[in-house]
């Protein structure tokens, strides 16, 4: 059972980057603008609740579509490595700092995120606070980030602080 | 939930990252000069009047999403 869970989330998540590629490549309007749909491979630590030791260290992706200056789809797709748990999230995000600065910026939004392991991981609507740092001009496929989430079925805090790699679609 | 109660929590949310990046500074002194200017730039842009400036331009560009009228940006945090 748990194994079909397993398989069941890497499936979904392999036909949602399909369909976000699809998707960017065939809308002719999209595919000539600037990017609209970004992809990042990334790395985490997460941390819960008061706790100082990180609970996990996380691998994965993450895929967000900025549709309008303030606005943007985002969505994440992680795997624990100590856990062995399988984590995705779908959200908005709204911009609240200066929208034409490519290199730091700020965002408030919510997110549903679900888990292969919900006792580790809990299924629940987040509310999101997310930093984004670009450090090095030299470097600007690296973003350093940190996400506060606060879960409105558990009440609980958790945080990620970790680095991304944006990955150039054709 | 109430509007409040999202608005409460999302108040939450900032003030959880807040104090994770001062804990995280907290580990290096190094750290600390970046860690308090990326706290300053929380607290601005999260201040009541900040948000309702954004607020109201995001009420518009929902009307232009739902109108196809797309014009995307690079943003950082969007890759939290």
């Amino acid at each position: 059972m748990e194994q079909m869970k397993k398989d069941f989330w890497l499936m979904t998540c392999i036909i949602v980057i399909l369909a976000a590629a699809l998707f960017y490549l065939t809308v002719p309007k999209l595919a000539h603008a600037d990017p609209v749909i970004r992809t990042f491979a990334g790395v985490n630590g997460i941390w819960i609740a008061d706790d100082a030791r990180p609970a996990d260290f996380e691998l994965g992706a993450n895929a967000a579509a900025s549709l309008s200056p303030h606005v943007s789809a985002v969505g994440a797709l992680y795997y624990g490595i100590q856990h062995s748990y399988v984590r995705g999230s779908v959200g908005a995000r709204f911009t609240v700092t200066d929208v034409d600065n490519p290199n730091f910026s700020i965002g408030l939004g919510g997110s549903y995120n679900a888990s292969t392991e919900p006792a580790i991981r809990p299924e629940e609507w987040c509310l999101d606070a997310a930093v984004g740092w670009r450090p090095w001009v030299q470097q600007p496929r690296i973003t350093l980030i940190a996400l506060g989430q606060y879960g409105t079925k558990t009440s609980e805090a958790s945080y990620i602080a970790g680095a991304r790699y944006t990955l150039q679609l054709p | 939930m109430s509007i409040l109660d999202l608005l409460s929590k999302a108040g939450l949310a900032v003030a959880e990252l807040r104090e994770f990046i001062l804990r995280a500074a907290a580990l290096s002194p190094d750290l600390s000069d970046q860690a308090n200017a990326l706290v300053k730039a929380l607290d601005a842009a999260t201040s009541p009047e900040q948000l309702a400036i954004v607020g109201q331009a995001i009420l518009a560009e929902l009307g232009d999403i739902g109108r196809g009228k797309l014009d995307g940006r690079s943003h950082p945090s969007d890759a939290a």
